[in-house]
């Protein structure tokens, strides 16, 4: 089935079409969620059952000519990963679990005394303005460290590079865009 | 507003979709499943090189392993006559 199929079915029959986002997608969401919540099985569960409830109350809100079907579903998947990241470190009481990837845990951690901003839409299109300006590999590189948090292993393997050259490439990346978005 | 990793993690959440697009995380899955060794997916999407190597190496051993039975069998009968 098609995503133009799926989104029709959702709209028609939603239960169905939810049935079949599970057979397509669910690995992908657990898979995005590993990469969030490390192999905390009990609270990737939970999360997914979030996913669900949030694709199922958004359904009126994709739209195809924006992005994919696929697009939104990752998007919504990682967001709900996130969300749950930010309940387990409370919920633990600011003690880092050992189990996330380093990017996970520099996240949650409170020692760093980071509070929480309020993002308004002129900041998302500034840094989207920022990330359309990198290259195709660059903006890859910046996507799977900061948008599904994978640690440089991952990167590494799935772009056929060393992990050096990621973490580097990813220094360099970040002093760049902290330049650019801070100047305007 | 600074741009530290935290901030970066909130804010990329709500990038344009599009930038999205062209990052295929579900290509990743391809090892995953490539640990059901013999299915359907694995040769339908290509074996890993590793993989490849190894079952080619698995192959030639039984080629010549089966060679050299053969062999001993000719040679055997040909001692009898």
């Amino acid at each position: 089935m098609t995503d133009e199929e799926l989104l029709a079915l959702l709209i028609c029959d939603r239960e169905a079409g939810m049935a079949e986002i599970a057979v397509k997608y669910e690995k992908l969401f657990v898979h995005i969620m590993l990469g969030i919540l490390g192999g905390r099985h009990q609270d990737i569960e939970e999360c997914l059952n979030d996913t669900y409830l949030k694709i199922w109350k958004s359904v009126g809100e994709f739209d195809i000519s924006k992005a994919s079907l696929k697009t939104y579903l990752k998007v919504i998947a990682r967001n709900t990963a996130l969300t749950r990241l930010r309940d387990i470190s409370r919920r633990e009481e600011k003690e880092i679990p050992d189990d996330l990837s380093e990017i996970a845990k520099d996240y949650v951690d409170h020692s760093r005394n980071v509070e929480a901003q309020i993002l308004k839409q002129e900041d998302y299109d500034r840094l989207s303005c920022i990330i359309r300006g990198l290259d195709s590999k660059d903006r890859e590189l910046v996507i799977r460290r900061y948008f599904y948090l994978q640690p440089t292993k991952e990167i590494a393997g799935a772009m056929g590079m060393k992990e050096s050259a990621v973490d580097t490439r990813l220094s360099r990346l970040r002093v760049r865009m902290k330049r650019e978005y801070e100047k305007e | 507003m600074k741009l530290d990793d935290r901030t970066l993690i909130d804010l990329i959440g709500g990038i344009a979709l599009d930038l999205l697009e062209g990052v295929k995380i579900e290509r990743d899955l391809l090892p995953e499943e490539r640990t059901c060794a013999y299915s359907v997916a694995v040769f339908r999407k290509g074996m890993d090189p590793a993989v490849k190597a190894v079952s080619g190496i698995a192959v030639g051993l039984a080629f010549v392993f089966g060679a050299v039975i053969y062999a001993h069998k000719i040679l055997k009968n040909i001692r009898v006559k």
